[in-house]
């Protein structure tokens, strides 16, 4: 029997991205007690969205509740006014959002494999995962005008128009993301090492999943069928070939195999957009002031997203509650690392694609 | 006015909440969202949110209306081992009573209090 002793993991940390830090408390190498403190980013966005901006500010203020997933999130917002506005878009308007949505799907993606392989040991896998995601990141800056911060999604459609030659160079580009992920999955999905280094480790089981409320890409790495882009309508993603990716084994391993299944369905997805973006406005005249509350859920490249809006016919909401899938995949987090080895806990938590960024917006 | 139509809402009292949540939730059938807090001015009105597995457009909301700022609030931890998170985060964001919820987890003790209430005691 070892000593017992206790080892802070963050907020700062060469494995961590982002900063959150947990006290593990270890016998003979193996965490037997975790706390977790997620409160060092918090920003008070709730709080600007109900004080210090109008409702037809908050698409760009809601967007920079993450840098990853901020189309999502503006995405989200707009959905929801929209809904409390009694305005209708068009059909090019949610094709082109579902375009921008899947899109940073991939890139998301991309970047928690990338993570992923760099904490086990693999740092040239991911600088080729970073690489490949640069195509992504291209057509993203093509179609929106920007790398990071998009500011697309706004109330009655989208920021910028669509045209032929942002098509055919989006379609050139994703049919070489689609090879180039190709060879990424053989590896991530073959290789024995890095096999060695994440199957079995930090295995989460479908009752698990279920037990803890799981989001996202964790949820089905575990084999639960969740992903509000199936459970609730915003944009018609059946109609472009969205289909539901699960695993089974609910291991490290397995996170990064379903994101990878997700990203060849986004790929197909945006593909079959590209071929079918109909006619039309790219935005619809917006007027009103918003009244009642909706309820709105999406999926972000992490999990779903859920907010809360509620309005009283002023330019200024009554409350705007975000609900980010990091913050649902924390306490699930927290119960898996009790009887995992301490030198797991980087490749736990990254394959988690923590984001402290949204859970502390 | 609602907007959804597919939200389906239990009016409950923070005394009876935790029983009908108890007896209602089958976590194989039901995702538990979150706990929100709406501050109006002179109490909060709270919703624990679940939605439905596999189904489309199926949220289910039970609410609590006019809750004073100093009523002690139940945690559904008991029954929604996961709900604890979201309980916190009402405690530090609102300066709410409850039950169980550590301080501090989601804001620092130098920054400015319940920064979400409305009501009295704004900015603590």
């Amino acid at each position: 029997m070892g000593n017992r002793i206790v080892v802070p993991f963050g907020s700062q940390h060469v494995a961590l991205p982002e900063p959150v830090s947990f006290l593990f408390e270890t016998q003979n190498e193996v965490i037997t007690d975790v706390q977790v403190n997620i409160g060092y980013v918090h920003r008070g966005i709730e709080k600007a969205a109900m004080t210090k901006f109008e409702f037809t500010q908050l698409p760009y203020l809601v967007a920079r509740v993450c840098g990853l997933c901020s189309i999502t999130h503006a995405g989200a917002y707009t959905h929801g006014i929209e809904k409390l506005l009694g305005i209708e878009t068009n059909k090019k308007i949610d094709y082109l959002r579902m375009l921008v949505v899947e899109l940073d799907r991939i890139h998301s993606h991309m970047l928690a494999n990338g993570h992923v392989a760099e904490v086990v040991g693999y740092e040239n896998l991911f600088m080729q995962t970073f690489r490949y995601r640069e195509d992504v990141m291209d057509i993203l800056e093509r179609i929106t005008g920007n790398r990071v911060q998009y500011d697309y999604q706004v109330i009655g459609g989208v920021a910028r128009d669509f045209d032929k030659e942002i098509e055919e160079f989006a379609r050139k580009k994703l049919l070489k993301l689609k090879a180039n992920t190709e060879k990424l999955m053989e590896f991530f999905e073959n290789d024995y090492t890095f096999g060695l280094k994440t199957k079995g480790v930090g295995t989460i089981s479908k009752e698990m999943a279920a037990k803890f409320n799981t989001a996202g890409p964790i949820a089905r790495a575990s084999g639960l069928e969740t992903d509000a882009r199936a459970e609730y309508d915003y944009l018609p993603f059946e109609e472009v070939g969205y289909k539901l990716q699960t695993r089974t084994e609910g291991d490290v391993w397995a996170r990064n195999m379903v994101r990878f299944d997700e990203i060849m369905n986004s790929i197909e997805m945006c593909l079959n957009i590209l071929d079918g973006i109909p006619e039309g406005e790219h935005r619809v005249k917006v007027k009103g002031r918003p009244d009642g509350e909706v309820f709105i859920r999406v999926e972000a490249p992490r999990g779903e997203c859920f907010y809360y809006l509620k309005g009283n016919k002023t330019k200024v909401l009554d409350r705007v509650r975000i609900r980010v899938p990091t913050y649902a995949n924390i306490p699930v987090l927290k119960e898996l690392f009790v009887g995992e080895k301490y030198s797991d806990a980087q490749a736990i938590v990254l394959s988690f694609d923590p984001c402290m960024s949204c859970t502390a917006r | 006015m609602m907007i959804n139509p597919e939200v389906t809402f239990f009016e409950v009292t923070l005394d009876n909440v935790v029983d009908l949540i108890k007896n209602w939730y089958n976590e194989e059938k039901y995702n538990y969202v979150t706990v929100n807090a709406t501050d109006s001015g002179n109490g909060v009105t709270i919703d624990w949110i679940f939605s439905k597995y596999y189904d489309k457009n199926k949220l289910v909301v039970f609410r609590a209306e006019n809750v004073a700022y100093d009523a002690k609030i139940p945690s559904i931890v008991n029954v929604v081992p996961s709900a604890w998170i979201a309980e916190w985060e009402l405690a530090d964001l609102f300066g709410l009573d409850v039950e169980n919820a550590a301080k501090g987890v989601f804001i620092e003790p130098d920054a400015p209090q319940a920064p979400l209430r409305k009501g009295d005691n704004n900015g603590k």
